[in-house]
């Protein structure tokens, strides 16, 4: 029995077969998603210059509900991986959605731990770093790539 | 509505291999912008986000509109394709009402937040009708992503 065949069997049950739980979580999914990227759109889009009347520390107030939602959607997304495994392993729009996942995360961190203190201090309205904007570019387009290929999962087929 | 449902769009969403992921896709995409940044703006008007400046939102909002549109243009060519079950189905309808709920007080609060966000950066405090149109945008949006999931199941 493989590892994929016995986390099918123990999870299986409750979420694929439990009436209502697969579109419960996926609501929720969707609420997550709202919640991540309606703050990540305002924070990247302020460290390409855009609403510069937005101090860049200020857009930070928008990293709780960024981070809830990110709680929401690992959890969900998380329980459609144990419900189904062996659909989700074998499919390339899962593969590559968790590849830009990742991606995503590195470029938030390097985002939140080197670039972003010495952003803080700089003066409201002033033009950021050529890396700033660019960390801000990947962000948008990674993140809106994980949303694009998690939609399209159920329409892709194996590599 | 049958006549809808026999337009080349209907058809190409409904039978062609691409059409209806590609819509699909591209309505999700549409309400992370609309949804997401109306969500930013309500929260904000409630109290949070305390350093985000009142000043910011109608920006947010303007923003937030071309999610709408995307989302308007794409809406309309999933309706059409199975345009018939659509409108018989209530949780579509209380979608569509939420959506047009949400949508009418959006741009009820757009003059506002132009006309008044400056002086509540400066201090004065943001009016509790103005906080009711956040509270009642939070929800309408919520059921309408909710009944628009369940859409797909009911």
């Amino acid at each position: 029995m493989s590892t994929l065949d016995w986390i099918a069997a123990t999870f299986g049950p409750i979420v694929l077969t439990l009436p209502w739980t697969w579109p419960i979580a996926e609501t929720f999914h969707f609420i997550g998603l709202c919640m991540m990227l309606g703050g990540l759109i305002v924070i990247d889009l302020r460290l390409l210059g855009w609403n510069r009347v937005i101090p860049t520390v200020a857009s930070h107030d928008l990293l709780p509900i960024i981070y809830t939602g990110l709680a929401i959607n690992t959890t969900t997304g998380l329980m459609f991986f144990v419900g189904d495994p062996h659909r989700y392993y074998v499919n390339m729009g899962f593969r590559l959605k968790i590849l830009l996942f990742v991606l995503a995360l590195i470029n938030a961190a390097w985002y939140q731990f080197k670039l972003s203190p010495r952003v803080d201090s700089m003066p409201a309205g002033s033009d950021l770093p050529g890396n700033v904007r660019l960390v801000g570019a990947l962000s948008l387009g990674l993140w809106f790539g994980v949303l694009i290929l998690g939609r399209l999962i159920p329409y892709v087929s194996t590599g | 509505m049958a006549w809808l449902e026999s337009t080349a769009l209907a058809e190409w969403v409904r039978t062609s291999l691409v059409g209806y992921p590609f819509v699909l896709t591209v309505h999700s995409v549409g309400m992370a912008i609309m949804v997401g940044l109306v969500t930013v703006i309500n929260l904000r008007l409630v109290g949070r986000f305390e350093r985000l400046p009142y000043a910011s939102l109608d920006g947010v909002l303007r923003l937030a509109w071309y999610g709408f549109a995307i989302n308007a243009i794409s809406g309309a060519a999933i309706f059409t394709s199975q345009a018939v079950s659509y409108i018989t189905s209530p949780v579509y309808l209380l979608k569509m009402a939420m959506v047009l709920g949400g949508a009418i007080v959006a741009w009820k609060m757009q003059p506002i937040l132009r006309r008044d966000a400056v002086g509540w950066d400066g201090g004065s405090a943001v009016p509790s009708s103005m906080q009711t149109l956040a509270k009642a945008s939070l929800a309408m949006w919520l059921v309408a992503v909710i009944t628009g999931r369940f859409t797909a199941y009911l």
